[in-house]
């Protein structure tokens, strides 16, 4: 089943024509096998949409919460963005990104391929000087 | 991002009733879409840099 009709898919390959390098997403399938599968096909159409998207498997679990790991167990699907080094860039869709968050895993996946972000100079300046590792989990529900 | 249906226990740590709500390194957070200041200030404080 697909789940991007023509018009999205038109949209999207629009949007991915300033991509410059390329850029993985990485998927670690988490326990449930069914959501780690609409998660992969999902990546994969996107992936179909521009030739600097790749997507892939890791069987290695990622550390759910970077720096301050609790109990929690891992419940569903994770994927990372690599850079076109192969290098995980921080940033992780923890479940699918559904609904508006879908256009925000098509603008991280364009923010690593060109390097480029909407911050303001100011912020930039600041987040500059963190010399911390910072953990920013976003709570989303599917919309 | 964290999709609070798939990841319930995470999101009951948090208390994670209204979204999108950010968690800064576990410790601090702030509820809503809100300006890029606000977001910016509650990073830096979580760094250790204000």
């Amino acid at each position: 089943m697909a789940y991007l009709d023509d018009k999205i898919r038109d949209q999207v390959t629009q949007f991915f024509q300033d991509l410059k390098d390329s850029v993985t997403i990485q998927i670690y399938p988490g326990p449930e096998g069914e959501t780690a599968q609409v998660f992969t096909d999902l990546a994969n159409e996107v992936a179909d949409l521009s030739d600097l998207i790749m997507v892939s498997q890791t069987a290695d679990a990622p550390v759910l919460e970077p720096g301050h790991s609790g109990d929690e167990t891992i419940s569903g699907p994770i994927a990372t963005l690599l850079d076109s080094q192969g290098h995980a860039t921080g940033i992780r869709f923890v479940g699918i990104p559904s609904g508006h968050e879908f256009g925000a895993f098509l603008e991280d996946i364009k923010a690593v391929s060109t390097r480029e972000v909407n911050l303001s100079d100011k912020a930039k300046e600041a987040l500059a000087q963190i010399t911390h590792p910072v953990h920013i989990q976003v709570f989303t529900t599917p919309t | 991002m964290v999709d609070a249906s798939e990841f319930p226990d995470l999101a009951g740590k948090y208390n994670v009733y209204g979204v999108p709500k950010s968690v800064v390194n576990g410790k601090l957070d702030v509820t809503g879409a809100v300006p890029e200041n606000q977001l910016l200030k509650i990073v830096l404080e979580a760094a250790g840099q204000s």
